[in-house]
């Protein structure tokens, strides 16, 4: 099932090979069948997998297919269970509600006749059309908002319905018979299960059950991947002062500080800092030894307060780089939100204090300014565009502005400690919004080893999760208050940098951008643990290792999805990225945020045709390789028997 | 903050004296058989883009009848992978192709006149070529007198008034053509013959009505018409159409669909039958005798005006005047490059294009006119053609079709180029239009075409090399005047610009060619043409700024490794056919490698790999907000 998943995956038209390129040497091409379940590997997901109502084999397709949303839905033949309106399930997955006779009000294709299916996943609607049905298959962690459209006195066609509301750039709506009553159930159910947390319900993360040969939650240790970056080393310790994550309940058990820093420094520093956040390392050059390190803003306030431990601890990690007399420290935030900020207790670090430290500040805008960019740019993108304004509606979103202004500033953070080697410590406000996107960017743009698909794993799970960027908030899992002002995407924001700078830099990545695609569709979907809650504490008490499984055990049992044909060149190439931060190269990602319009749906053909071109080569080499052999056994079998 | 470091240039701003420019013959300037120097001078500075005058590399300019040219002591090309030209070295510019030359002082800068003579000092001089390049130089360490004569001699020569007076009439150089047969130019009227052969268009004939352009100059001397039309109906009709244009075939389809461009009736003519009794005799010509779809590019498309004010807007985004301004419209550039219109026109001739292919499709014959016929329906009508016919998407089938539908057909090369200085001449980069249209294709359709995104920009540079005839004129007739020679001026000897090696080495030919093409796919396309799904032509617009250059990043990082697996498949198949299965692969991986750590997004185009040692290049304008936007603090509070 994977390899025909591949297949779909890569748009790949069997029609569309060469004259040498056949689909069954793609087939061939995928080592083996990684993700049937039924196979004896060891299986790293829930000890006892539940039974579901199909083959876990089909999990795969569908998800494929639920990502790219296709609209043909051939490939569900095979593994659509009793009835075909049903959705294909996956294991722990429930059908809790059905509805026919509704109508899919398709923005593109216009209304289609179907069956809507509730389960405690998802949402699935199939129109009747025998031969290309129209399938709109949505996680309901997607779902933002579900309204009811039209009442009893409700006249005229389609005007009795729900629509529903997407975290991922879309709403769907569906009209139903007053006269049948059907709308009411499905209502319910949607609510409940899109909304579980809100109802006293389980996350489906927690009921769903099905086992993989990789486990993704091994993927990242702390102690190992400091240790990679040769922390213990002179001048840096690992410290587990935190363990009990008493010192800072939003950040990691363990963490590298200045190896001179004692227990009472840091509690002096935690007391100084918001939220104890105290400063960290992340990154360490391993020529240079110049650091990145990342914390929250002092508190400084009105009255300007210092901390000698604060300042001495500074000068602390400034002293571990011998290479730099100088460090800087990034502030996120515009200079004039920094200083308002006083007035709340915080604030910045006068340079007075901090001898040595230059402040900058990095004009970034907070959560509540990037999600009004993304309503704008949601506005646009969905459901249809308008050509005509395309180009100036794209900039009045200001959504790539601020993509550009990430950018900038993890290049000047990349640009201070790789040309300058000097150290900088990064900080916005509460230092887990931006400050993890400014440490996470430049970290990938100094360090080849975040570009591979491993390597981005940990990344997410060191800056992002660790470090406590607060998904749970951000995102709002299974919480109907769809306008909670903590919700902001954050995150997207993120991978979407990722994305320009695999844009940029078309072979320095092992992965290619539909991995960045999947990521975020299950940063919603809530079908794995990964993304749930807001702290490593909170997913301590969650024991989400044991209840959930990890994204990272479904994309690592089936890499060769994710992986970019071009990467091979880049061996040994130059270590360190340095994207261009201009409007004039940065991109709207339209295979993601302009995905739903069919018009707009791009594949990318280089790909491909590179797909193709590397086939081909290896079927040459192959022949090759047969060609020889059969000349040297020729040649041995003439030496034996001479004539 | 960190300083732009490159090599290549230096800081001369504190230094006060120098010794004489030392050339070594490597970096002195060459010149051309029958090309002579009008003027030179010691000791300029070219300033280095977008540096605000802080970074130059001091050389000798020198102006001569055929370029301007900087030679410095700091050129080291001896292992460059870039592309290099034979006729023009890394810091020249044909005189054909500057566009405008400003007189740079403390505050302002002065569009000079062309012609004019100016008498004061200058310090400064900023040159504008029409491939957005953008050139500035300083005389402040100069001789006397050094920067207003380069300045006279540039304007005098820069802008002839007659065509005679352009390089290609005084260098001496014989041809000795290495071009094949393959390109065919539509000169003459066997050509014309085997493209109706070709496309099996039937009840189409070629006519010699106009074999001495009696009957109309602008147009050539074959044309191909409906067979039922006498050579005495079109000759009267012939007088009904601007500029002599009457309704001719230029590709045709098996199943009886031609396409066919004319232009507008005269203005002063308000009937119609003469124009209606071609437009039957196009009807019969269908085997269907179906009735052709008359697209009128007039009122549907920007007019030549309009696309020449819509390329000023884009140059300006393309060549800004200083980092200041280059930062600011950085933060506004979408909205910008909406305002220049120049992606909406884009976005209208492909969409025309794609309307004609749908009824050719269709098998309906179209019919573009246009009101000279020989603007837009050049652009409408060979794009529709690249679309439809696989063999225009070749190299040498690209070639064809330009000569075809813009050389042999008239497109007032001379006037829209602006190679001549004229008060009647309306300069109007249609030709690029075309060429940006065709880049867009080829970045939906990536294995459809046989030749490069540089072989794209390469065409665009050498229309503006006046060496070469291919661009030069404005119809056919003007040019086998030229050839002819008149009492005025030599003969002229043509030079096809498809001649490549006139230009280039092999190595830089080889870039010509798109490592990913595909020769089964042979499919109609059908481009998108929404301007959501059409992209800036960075190559070509951005490739002087240095600034925005990726290092060791871009679509070259894909190019050269397609190339190299492409050849990898070439020598193994090889290997195959021959028997010879023992050895190891020639193609190193390391070859390959280390090309690519040399190779920046601009490839070949931009010189930016000038051995950075130790820090890598950033660029700071970039990477600070503008202040504006720091002050204007949305949602202060909740932060």
């Amino acid at each position: 099932m994977i390899k025909r998943g591949s297949v779909e995956l890569l748009d790949m038209d069997s029609n569309s090979y060469g004259k040498n390129l056949t689909l069954d040497t793609f087939r061939s091409d995928s080592k083996s069948n990684l993700i049937n379940s039924k196979q004896e590997t060891t299986s790293w997901g829930k000890t006892s997998p539940s039974k579901s109502y199909c083959s876990s084999s089909s999990t795969s397709t569908e998800n494929v297919v639920s990502t790219l949303e296709r609209k043909k839905a051939t490939s569900f033949e095979s593994n659509v269970p009793n009835r075909p309106d049903d959705p294909p399930l996956l294991q722990g997955e429930k059908v809790t509600g059905q509805a026919r006779d509704v109508t899919y009000l398709c923005p593109y294709y216009g209304p289609a006749r179907g069956v809507l299916t509730v389960t405690n996943y998802r949402l699935y609607f199939r129109s009747a059309d025998k031969d290309t049905p129209n399938i709109i298959d949505v996680p309901l962690g997607v779902v933002s908002r579900i309204e009811k459209v039209g009442g009893a006195s409700s006249r005229g066609e389609n005007a009795y319905g729900i629509e529903v509301f997407c975290k991922d750039m879309r709403n769907l709506r569906f009209a139903h018979k007053q006269e049948n009553h059907s709308r009411r159930d499905v209502f319910e159910k949607l609510q409940q299960f899109a909304f579980p947390l809100s109802h006293k319900i389980k996350l489906f993360a927690f009921e769903y059950s099905e086992t993989f040969p990789e486990n993704g939650w091994a993927i990242y240790e702390p102690i190992a991947e400091l240790k990679r970056m040769g922390v213990n080393n002179d001048m840096w310790k690992i410290s587990r002062i935190n363990e009990q994550y008493d010192i800072c309940d939003s950040y990691p058990a363990v963490w590298a500080i200045p190896a001179q820093a004692t227990e009472e420094d840091i509690k002096s520093v935690a007391s100084y800092r918001s939220r104890a956040r105290i400063p960290v390392l992340s990154w360490i050059h391993p020529e240079s030894q110049a650091t990145i390190t990342r914390c929250s803003q002092p508190l400084v306030g009105v009255s300007g307060k210092r901390c000698r431990e604060d300042e001495r601890y500074i000068q602390l990690i400034m002293d571990a780089n011998a290479q730099s007399h100088k460090m800087f420290i990034m502030d996120a935030r515009p200079s004039a939100n920094a200083i308002a900020n006083k007035a709340k207790g915080g604030g910045y670090e006068s340079e007075d204090a901090y001898q040595n430290a230059e402040l900058v500040f990095l004009d970034i805008h907070n959560i509540h300014v990037m999600r009004e960019s993304l309503r704008k740019l949601k506005e646009l993108c969905y459901p249809n565009i308008e050509e005509t304004k395309w180009l100036s509606g794209v900039e009045s979103t200001y959504w790539l502005k601020h993509i550009k202004c990430i950018l900038a500033g993890a290049v000047r953070i990349v640009d201070k400690v790789e040309n300058h080697k000097t150290s900088v410590l990064v900080h916005c406000s509460d230092g887990w919004d931006r400050t993890a996107q400014l440490t996470a960017l430049p970290m990938l743009m100094l360090d080849p080893y975040y570009r591979t698909i491993k390597g981005f794993e940990v990344l997410i799970e060191k800056e992002w999760l660790s470090f406590g960027h607060k998904f749970q908030q951000r995102i709002g899992h299974g919480d109907d208050h769809h306008s909670d002002a903590d919700r902001s995407p954050v995150f997207l924001q993120f991978i979407d940098c990722v994305w320009q700078i695999t844009q940029q830099f078309p072979n320095a990545f092992e992965f290619n951008d539909y991995f960045l695609i999947t990521i975020l569709d299950h940063l919603y979907s809530c079908r794995f643990g990964t993304f749930l809650c807001n702290s490593e504490r909170e997913r301590v008490q969650e024991k989400l290792k044991e209840q959930t499984v990890s994204l990272w055990s479904y994309t690592n049992s089936h890499l060769d999805l994710y992986k970019n044909p071009l990467y091979w060149a880049n061996n040994n190439q130059q270590r360190v990225l340095i994207p261009i931060a201009s409007i004039r190269h940065i991109k709207l990602w339209k295979a993601y945020y302009c995905r739903w319009n069919p018009s707009m749906r791009t594949q990318d053909p280089v790909y491909q045709r590179i797909r193709e071109l590397l086939i081909l080569k290896e079927q040459l080499e192959n022949t090759v390789e047969q060609c020889r052999r059969e000349q040297q056994s020729r040649m041995a079998r003439s030496n034996v028997t001479p004539a | 903050m960190t300083e732009l470091r490159e090599s290549r240039f230096k800081s001369y701003i504190d230094e006060e004296e120098f010794a004489s420019i030392n050339l070594t013959d490597e970096q002195k300037t060459k010149f051309l058989d029958g090309e002579t120097v009008v003027c030179e001078a010691q000791k300029v500075l070219l300033y280095a883009p977008l540096s605000d005058r802080k970074k130059a590399t001091l050389g000798v300019l020198t102006v001569t009848t055929f370029k301007l040219s900087f030679a410095s002591a700091e050129d080291r090309d001896g292992d460059n992978c870039y592309q290099q030209n034979f006729l023009l070295g890394p810091n020249d510019a044909c005189l054909s192709s500057i566009d405008t030359i400003y007189q740079i002082g403390d505050k302002s800068r002065k569009k000079l006149t062309p012609g004019q003579n100016v008498s004061g000092k200058i310090k400064e001089l900023l040159i504008i070529c029409k491939n957005m390049r953008a050139l500035e130089f300083s005389f402040k360490l100069a001789d006397k007198d050094s920067g207003k004569n380069v300045t006279n001699a540039l304007l005098h020569h820069a802008y002839p008034k007659r065509h005679s007076l352009l390089f290609a009439y005084d260098y001496k150089e014989p041809s000795v053509t290495s071009l094949t047969k393959e390109v065919c130019l539509f000169r003459k009227r066997e050509n014309w013959k085997k493209e109706l052969e070709r496309t099996k268009c039937k009840q189409w004939k070629a006519t010699v009505v106009n074999e001495n352009f009696q009957i109309s100059p602008m147009m050539m001397s074959t044309l191909i018409v409906p067979h039922s039309l006498t050579d005495d109906t079109l000759t009267k009709a012939v007088e009904h159409f601007r500029n002599r244009c009457c309704p001719v075939w230029v590709w045709g389809t098996a199943r009886g669909a031609a396409l066919v461009r004319m232009a507008d009736l005269l203005p002063t003519i308000q009937d119609r039958t003469q124009e209606n009794t071609l437009l039957e005799h196009i009807r019969k010509s269908h085997p269907e005798k179906k009735q052709p779809h008359i697209i009128d590019l007039t009122k549907e498309c920007p007019s030549p005006k309009e696309i020449q004010t819509s390329f000023l807007k884009l140059r300006d985004l393309c060549v800004p005047e200083n980092t200041r301004i280059f930062k600011s419209q950085d933060f506004k550039f979408y909205g910008l490059l909406d305002s220049t219109k120049w992606i909406s026109y884009v976005s209208t001739c492909l969409s025309k294009a794609v309307e004609a292919v749908r009824q050719i499709n269709n098998n309906t014959t179209v019919v573009l006119q246009e009101g000279n016929g020989q603007d837009l329906n050049c652009v409408i009508s060979s794009l529709a053609q690249l679309m439809l016919d696989p063999y225009f998407r070749t190299k040498f089938g690209f070639q064809s079709l330009i000569q075809k539908d813009w050389v042999a057909m008239g497109h007032p090369f001379g006037h829209r180029l602006g190679h001549i200085l004229s008060k009647e001449v309306e300069q109007s980069p249609i030709f690029l239009l075309f060429l940006d249209c065709v880049w867009q294709i080829t970045q939906q359709y990536p294995t459809a075409f046989q030749f490069s995104e540089t072989y794209l920009t390469t065409v665009w540079d050498s229309a503006h090399t006046s060496i070469f005839d291919t661009f030069l004129f404005n119809c056919e007739h003007d040019r086998i005047i030229a050839e002819c020679g008149t009492s005025g001026h030599n003969p002229l000897i043509l030079r096809s610009v498809w001649d490549w090696s006139e230009q280039f080495s092999e190595k830089d030919i080889a870039l010509f060619c798109n490592p990913l093409f595909d020769d089964s796919f042979r499919e109609r396309l059908e481009p998108r043409t929404s301007v959501a799904h059409l992209d800036v032509w960075m190559q070509c617009y951005f490739r002087w700024l240095p600034d925005l250059e990726i290092r060791n990043g871009g679509k070259p990082q894909v190019d050269l490794c397609n190339r190299f697996i492409v050849s990898e498949i070439f020598e193994l198949k090889e290997r195959i056919d021959s028997g010879e299965v023992n050895g190891k692969s020639s193609r190193n991986k390391e070859d390959i490698s280390e090309l690519l750590r040399k190779v920046n997004s601009f490839f070949p185009f931009s010189r930016n790999n000038g051995q950075v040692v130790g820090t890598l290049p950033i660029n700071n304008v970039l990477l600070t907000g503008d202040l504006l936007d720091s002050q204007s603090i949305l949602n202060l509070n909740n932060d």
